[in-house]
């Protein structure tokens, strides 16, 4: 049957495209971090040759031992951590109790604060950002941990998705650890939170990584070195008269690698928080 | 069933009965509370005030008189600002369309049952999203380098170049686009995969039966049922150019001669370079209304993206 050998035929070359396609399109996506890890191995004088040397065996750790033993970036690794991590958790905390409470009971004015929350998941924190550092300095928070963090708690995203993942659960499990003489915290600690894991997780990964990231904010808000997260002391190389692209190459892929590390092992939470916080913008 | 549910008798009056609500609610209202302390300090006293803001002219803590609509006037009139907001749209238009060309033949591709690798590929694309941005920007500017930057040694093998891509005005806007369509490509590519398998199969059965080509079958098929999801990935897209500010910031600090400054990049320097904290509101306040009005369509057309949720 020709007209069959035909169709095998233009499937096999369709299949062939498909994957030549997809590979160099992986390749294009893939090299930039490529590019990073390699040249954070390298010296500064194999960074800028030309031509360009894509694949050397001359590869040494020193830029790493250089950027914590002359720059201390492990401050900065130090600080990016405590940020996130705090954050996460408090956020976390409050984002799930406030989740419980939208999500399991009735009350006067719950659908106008709850409409009010949607409402404000609009605005771009961008454009608060003048009030919120006049805020900091009345507080005296400038170039302090707690002004990194609290902006960022207001956002009621993690409310709604919580919320959501609440209702689903079922109210005889509450009446019945009611019965069983559960306090209404009890409740949310013994039975929602383990009840809810999955969605905890992906929520956290798309805070944590929201804030392990996170530019703009603190760049307004520290001042002093040693308060430098990850991304700052990143961009402050770039002021220096010889920028120095193997160190800050170094301090890239510390950057990157555990958000590498945490996607792979995580793949499906991670994409899972990150399709829920497109709600958010 | 729920002992916080029941409704107590309506009967009486006021303050008294206001009181006696919030008492019999107390678990819900404690378990809100600090979200809606964060909320109020942090969110909706800064949007208040940065109104409050726009109509004055800041000069030091205590010293801000009332200047009416004066800011607004400077800001028709300046022309760093409209260069900027025309930048930023270019910026928005040179990339959102390519992107979700090639974020949706990337997820169709994907979306074959019988490809192998899938996870391999769909970790590939999805990895430029979850690096910092800062770091996205560093490694781009060295490739964009002018005289080591790999880029122009590629394009020199074609007879291009070299391509002074930061500091040349008519390619800085061009570097911003590609580090834009790289990051974003495999964001939108997973958003449009949970979009492709809401289409129902008996579609392209119908199509081939047709006898109609794998291309038109896209073209015929795919493209127009995933118009919401392309259209909702556009406005997204959109919003999020107006909020852009690292990428210029890192790249080209907005130059030469302003001509990467985004909106927000402009509304930073207003506000923190040049201390002009109301005028700075003036900005903030006009990016704020252009993305309530995409946030509003957004809304309005598309729900609140239920079917979009892995």
């Amino acid at each position: 049957m020709s007209s069959a050998a035909v169709g095998e035929n233009r499937a096999g070359i369709g299949t062939i495209i498909t994957y030549a396609l997809l590979f160099i399109g992986a390749l294009l996506s893939l090299f930039p971090f490529y590019w990073m890890f390699v040249s954070s191995l390298k010296q500064i004088g194999d960074i800028f040759t030309y031509p360009p040397i894509l694949f050397t065996m001359k590869l040494s750790l020193d830029n790493f031992r250089q950027l914590f033993a002359e720059y201390d970036f492990m401050r900065n690794v130090f600080n990016s951590g405590v940020v996130s991590v705090g954050f996460t958790a408090i956020s976390m905390f409050i984002c799930t109790l406030a989740g419980f409470g939208f999500g399991k009971y009735k009350f006067p004015g719950k659908d106008f604060l709850f409409y009010f929350l949607l409402a404000t998941m609009m605005i771009p924190i961008e454009t608060t950002v003048i009030p919120l550092y006049m805020i900091m300095i009345k507080f005296g928070w400038l170039n302090t941990y707690p002004a990194l963090m609290a902006p960022g708690l207001a956002y009621g995203f993690g409310v709604f998705w919580i919320k959501q993942y609440v209702e689903n659960v079922p109210d005889d499990l509450l009446d019945a650890a009611r019965i069983d003489g559960c306090t209404e915290f009890m409740i949310y600690y013994r039975i929602i939170l383990p009840v809810i894991r999955p969605a905890l997780a992906a929520l956290a990964i798309f805070l944590f990584m929201r804030t392990w990231n996170d530019f703009l904010w603190p760049l307004i808000v520290i001042r002093t070195e040693e308060m430098y997260t990850i991304p700052l002391a990143l961009s402050s190389f770039l002021g220096l008269l010889r920028i120095p692209y193997d160190l800050i190459m170094a301090g890239s892929a510390l950057a990157t690698a555990p958000l590498i590390i945490v996607f792979l092992l995580l793949q499906r939470q991670f994409i899972s928080g990150i399709l829920a916080g497109t709600v958010k913008g | 069933m729920n002992p916080q549910v029941a409704t107590a008798p309506r009967r009486q009056k006021g303050i008294g009965r206001l009181w006696r609500e919030v008492k019999k609610n107390r678990s819900p209202y404690l378990f809100i509370a600090p979200f809606f302390t964060a909320f109020l300090v942090f969110m909706l006293y800064p949007v208040l005030y940065s109104f409050y803001l726009s109509f004055h002219r800041f000069k030091r803590p205590g010293v801000i008189p009332y200047i009416g609509i004066r800011n607004y006037q400077i800001l028709l009139q300046d022309p760093v600002f409209w260069e900027s907001l025309k930048n930023t749209v270019v910026i928005g238009l040179g990339y959102v369309p390519i992107m979700l060309f090639l974020g949706l033949v990337v997820a169709v591709l994907l979306n074959s049952q019988y490809l192998k690798f899938r996870t391999g590929f769909r970790i590939a694309y999805f990895l430029p999203y979850i690096t910092s941005l800062v770091v996205v920007s560093l490694v781009f500017s060295l490739i964009y380098d002018r005289n080591y930057g790999i880029l122009n040694w590629a394009l020199s093998w074609v007879g291009l170049g070299p391509i002074n891509w930061l500091s040349d005005a008519r390619f800085a806007k061009l570097s911003i686009i590609i580090l834009m369509i790289w990051r974003w490509t495999g964001y939108n590519m997973v958003l449009m995969l949970a979009g492709l398998q809401s289409i129902p199969n008996t579609l392209y059965e119908a199509a081939v039966i047709d006898g109609a080509s794998p291309m038109q079958s896209f073209f015929r098929v795919t493209v127009p049922m995933m118009r919401p999801v392309i259209l909702f990935c556009s406005v997204l897209s959109t919003i999020g150019t107006f909020k852009m500010f690292t990428e210029p910031y890192i790249l080209t600090g907005g130059g030469p001669v302003n001509s990467s400054t985004t909106v927000v990049l402009y509304l930073y320097q207003v506000g923190f370079d040049y201390l002009r904290f109301g005028y700075a509101s003036t900005i903030a306040y006009v990016i704020f209304v252009i993305v309530l009005v995409l946030s509003i369509i957004q809304v309005k057309y598309f729900g609140n993206n239920d079917e979009e949720r892995a």
